[in-house]
């Protein structure tokens, strides 16, 4: 008895048809055989098991083999009869596919995949605190670094680093100035000798290429000396291969006492999070009083765009909306065939065929066109994959962690199979299950009527979808093109792209002369300099509390009046101050900015409060009309422009413009610096421009998404007018010919047309202006400055798809009533 | 237009559509009688289960080889449930056409080892 229940339930894996055909003489026959197979004792019911399940499971199988090929048959012989939609289609099908690819790739590489230090724990930086733009060290002073490292209760094995540049021979040596805790936090071990020890004053550990060009991979590198910045250091250990992200280096030197300042970094205690890192650092700058603003920051996000996994988010919503629309047009595709099916439908559903075949049959064609799609995507991903990382390495990705191990693999394969089998099912079902569920006697009627099934609604509302999608998507691309390029057309950048930027580490005393100093140099050079404390558009300047109306954040920044003299500052009011005025301390001079300009007015006093608490007054003796200074600020934040006199930092920038010849600048710019007394701590030089486009890459790319995503919108947009436009000429053919025949023109034709899509395509419209409109929920770094750049956005998108819609209505149109009868009377 | 019958299309057999076709050549069978006769007649070397069974009834009643029957050869004795079949002329020809090609192989392979035998002798 529970036997035969068992087989009655086994016999669900055969065809449902097969099933009603056969299943009661099949149960009949498994009795019979069970009986027999009892009578012959134990050993002959334990055989008959085995024997009956292979039988059932190859039976199964061969059954459902045969209706899958009958059924490819059939879909393959009808897309051969439509060749040019078909091969269209599954090539704007390939190509979403392909993108939805390469872009799960790249997301899986940079957000997801863990790092090689990752697998006993998530490593902790600390990096400067910005709205947006990189992400980059916070280099913090030794002191409180130590003492964090002593008190922290969120961090273990805390370790500080500073990177250096320096040539030995003919190497161009990359390195860092490390505590021994830094490269066993990354899980290093040593090919020869040993790791970094905490007694180790002056000792390094050397990377493979180092190893191979200088020692030529001889194991007496061990033991041997090498100079960096004039003093001798010994390698007491050799790694085989160089440490993954961030650390790709050549030489990792112990830390000395003179390293004043630290990157610092740690592995989070288990439990902790990165708000409690923050919550932890916060404590302890303000029981020091000190200033040192840090964020914490998950450590293979260094160097990366904030607004990266944005970017990466944001594409991958383009183009899994694109690929929606290839499945509309797909699905567009599919109710042509299941009205030319319908008749053989109706009567297989009449003679019994279950609703499930029948979806089956009806899905095979759109499951073939994403095979073949999915499979012509596949080179084209790897194509996209391998270019991408190729030509992504000036956007500076090649420093992202992560980065590496982007690639066109296995997983890749398995992503391709999962969305073009998804694509299949979302294209191909709904038409089918809509021709499964109609009444086949309702279905017989109509065609015998001369009447099609009509798809109208579901038609229609695929017309809007793609409407909508083609006018949001150019919308999304012209506006946020616009915004980059009012965001950096900022006179400041024109002024400042060709410039070095000298990064000075100021000694304790008299840094203020030395900056003096430098500036008169390359003033008296005929070089005129600018100095700043937070360079515009690579840092956001520091906040400090001001005393109004209980207190509120301000952003300040030290700088020297040249500042003012680049062309997009305005003056509202006052002048900026005097070379003497800059030395005032009580109180001292500012200027602040338009934002700033109703509370305080020139004459006025701003109370800024200190870190400890003390006031410091500024008397405003300028207000100035300031242009971005932060292409992730749409508009200008409140900032006062302090001296930078008075300023008490460890850090200063110099930046020096330059027109003709570069390296010439470059050469004088460090020639200002070296002739300073006392000698600095240290300074770095830097293409200025350069840096700002790095810091803009996270947008270049955003943009260079939604243009990509806009151009596969608009031609699925095209597709499926077409489409609609076919079908409805199609099923309207004679009353179209009549009306021809009546008298009406190509114009009346086209405004009959117009007519049955206007709604979907109003609605559609209206939908991707609301959805423009949700552009505002997105972060303050990335939401355009809306007004007239964003309504003509808006407007531009619209005029797009309304031109392509008119004139391919247009067309399809024209030849509908040329090929009428009554036109060709009338020609 | 009608396509035209070609025997030679449908081989070669498998052997369990063989056997059933063999099987019916002598009359109405219904399903669990032509697995008897088959196991019988191999001695249980093709015990045909019920998905290989009818998955090759079905084959054979698709491609016309052979029809289900309302003749019922001994009513009185049987589940009048059970479903017969029969040939049709198409699969009398089609196994007329099989046997000849298993004749003629047979043929072959007797002709080639007769001097083989004798050599050894």
């Amino acid at each position: 008895m529970i036997a035969q229940w068992f087989y009655g339930r086994l016999l669900a894996l055969y065809p449902t048809e097969f099933r009603r055909e056969y299943a009661a003489e099949m149960q009949r026959q498994f009795r019979d055989d069970w009986v027999e197979a009892r009578r012959r004792g134990l050993l002959g019911a334990a055989a008959f098991w085995p024997h009956t399940i292979a039988d059932l499971a190859l039976a199964a199988f061969q059954l459902h083999y045969e209706i899958a090929a009958q059924d490819l048959r059939s879909a393959e012989a009808n897309l051969r009869r439509q060749p040019v939609s078909t091969a269209s289609l599954i090539i704007l099908l390939s190509l979403t596919i392909a993108g939805n690819t390469a872009l799960s790739i790249f997301a899986a590489g940079l957000i997801f995949r863990k790092l090689p230090f990752e697998s006993t724990g998530r490593l902790v930086f600390f990096a400067k605190p910005r709205a947006a733009g990189a992400i980059e060290w916070q280099m913090l002073p030794r002191d409180i670094a130590e003492k964090f490292r002593q008190t922290s209760q969120t961090l273990d094995a805390l370790a500080f680093q500073s990177d250096f540049r320096e040539t030995l021979g003919d190497f161009q040596a990359h390195g860092w100035f490390v505590t021994p805790s830094a490269l066993t936090n990354l899980g290093i071990a040593p090919a020869l000798g040993r790791l970094l020890r905490a007694d180790d004053d002056d000792a390094a550990v050397i990377g493979p290429r180092l190893w191979q060009s200088r020692y030529q991979r001889r194991p007496s590198a061990i033991g041997s000396v090498i100079q960096l910045f004039g003093r001798n250091y010994r390698i007491v250990g050799v790694l085989e291969d160089s440490p993954v992200f961030p650390f790709d280096a050549d030489i990792w030197a112990s830390r000395s006492a003179q390293n004043v300042s630290a990157g610092v970094f740690g592995r989070i205690k288990p439990g902790k999070t990165l708000h409690d890192v923050q919550e932890d650092w916060t404590a302890l700058r303000q029981r020091s009083g000190g200033p040192w603003p840090a964020q914490a920051e998950w450590l293979r996000n260094a160097g990366q765009d904030s607004l990266l996994k944005f970017t990466l988010w944001c594409g991958i919503a383009a183009f899994a909306l694109v690929l929606l629309l290839a499945c509309a047009d797909l699905a567009c595709l599919q109710f042509g065939y299941v009205l030319r099916r319908q008749r053989e439908v109706a009567i297989r559903v009449a003679l019994g065929a279950p609703r499930g075949r029948i979806v089956r049959f009806l899905m095979t064609e759109s499951l073939v066109i994403a095979v073949v799609a999915g499979a012509l995507s596949v080179p084209v991903t790897a194509f996209i994959v391998t270019q991408m990382h190729a030509r992504l390495d000036w956007w500076g990705m090649t420093k992202l962690a992560g980065w590496p191990a982007v690639r066109f693999d296995g997983s890749a394969l398995l992503v391709t199979v999962a969305i073009a089998l998804a694509s299949a099912a979302a294209a191909g079902f709904m038409p089918a299950w809509r021709m499964a569920r109609e009444s086949p006697w309702h279905i017989l009627a109509e065609h015998r009527n001369g009447q099609a099934l009509r798809f109208g609604r579901l038609r229609l509302t695929l017309l809007g979808a793609q409407t909508a999608a083609a006018i949001l998507a150019v919308a999304l691309a012209l506006g946020f093109s616009a915004e980059s390029k009012r965001r950096l057309d900022s006179p400041v950048i024109q002024a400042l792209s060709q410039s070095w930027r000298a990064n000075l580490r100021l000694p304790n005393e008299k840094s203020v002369q030395l900056v003096e100093g430098i500036v008169q140099r390359l003033e008296s050079a005929g070089q005129p300099a600018i100095v700043i404390g937070a360079p515009p558009f690579l840092d956001e300047p520091p906040a400090m509390e001001y005393d109004h109306r209980g207190g509120a954040s301000i952003r300040y920044q030290f700088v020297n009046t040249r500042f003012f003299e680049i062309a997009g500052f305005r003056w509202k009011a006052g002048r900026a101050w005097q070379e003497e005025e800059g030395k005032l301390t009580h109180p001292m001079v500012g200027v602040v900015n338009q934002a700033l300009a109703g509370k305080f007015p020139v004459g006025s006093i701003l109370r800024l409060i200190n870190p400890n608490g003390n006031p410091a007054p500024v008397r405003i003796v300028g207000i100035v009309e300031q242009p971005l200074l932060d292409q992730y600020r749409p508009a200008p934040t409140p900032l006062v422009f302090l001296p930078y006199q008075r300023a008490t930092v460890d850090f200063m920038n110099v930046i020096a413009p330059f027109r003709g010849d570069a390296l010439r600048a470059k050469q004088s710019l460090a020639n200002a610096i070296r002739q300073g007394d006392p000698p600095l701590r240290g300074y770095s030089i830097q293409d200025y421009g350069a840096r700002i486009a790095d810091n803009w890459s996270g947008w270049l790319v955003l943009v260079t998404m939604l243009w990509i995503a806009g151009a596969f919108a608009l031609a699925l947009a095209a597709t499926g007018m077409a489409a609609f436009l076919i079908q409805t000429f199609l099923e309207h053919r004679q009353p179209v010919a009549l009306r021809c025949a009546l008298g009406a023109w190509v114009r009346n034709v086209w405004v009959w047309v117009s007519r049955q899509a206007r709604v979907a395509m109003l609605t559609g419209a209206a939908a991707a202006l609301a959805l423009w409109g949700a552009v505002l929920l997105l972060p303050a770094a990335m939401v355009p400055a809306f007004g007239i750049p964003a309504v003509l956005a808006g407007a531009a998108g619209i005029a797009v798809v309304a031109g392509l819609w008119g004139a391919m209505s247009w067309f399809v149109s024209r030849r509908a009533a040329s090929q009428s009868l009554a036109e060709s009377i009338r020609g | 237009m009608k396509h035209r019958f070609e025997p030679e299309d449908l081989l070669p057999l498998s052997s369990a559509h063989f056997e059933i076709l063999v099987c019916l050549a002598d009359g109405e069978r219904h399903g669990y009688a032509i697995k008897r006769e088959i196991a019988e007649r191999t001695s249980r070397r093709l015990d045909l289960g019920p998905g290989s069974l009818y998955g090759a009834i079905k084959k054979l009643t698709g491609d016309g080889l052979i029809e289900e029957s309302d003749h019922r050869p001994e009513a009185h004795l049987d589940d009048e449930r059970r479903r017969y079949y029969r040939l049709t002329a198409e699969g009398r020809t089609v196994l007329k056409a099989e046997a000849a090609r298993l004749r003629s192989l047979v043929e072959l392979a007797e002709s080639r080892s007769v001097p083989a035998r004798a050599r050894r002798a």
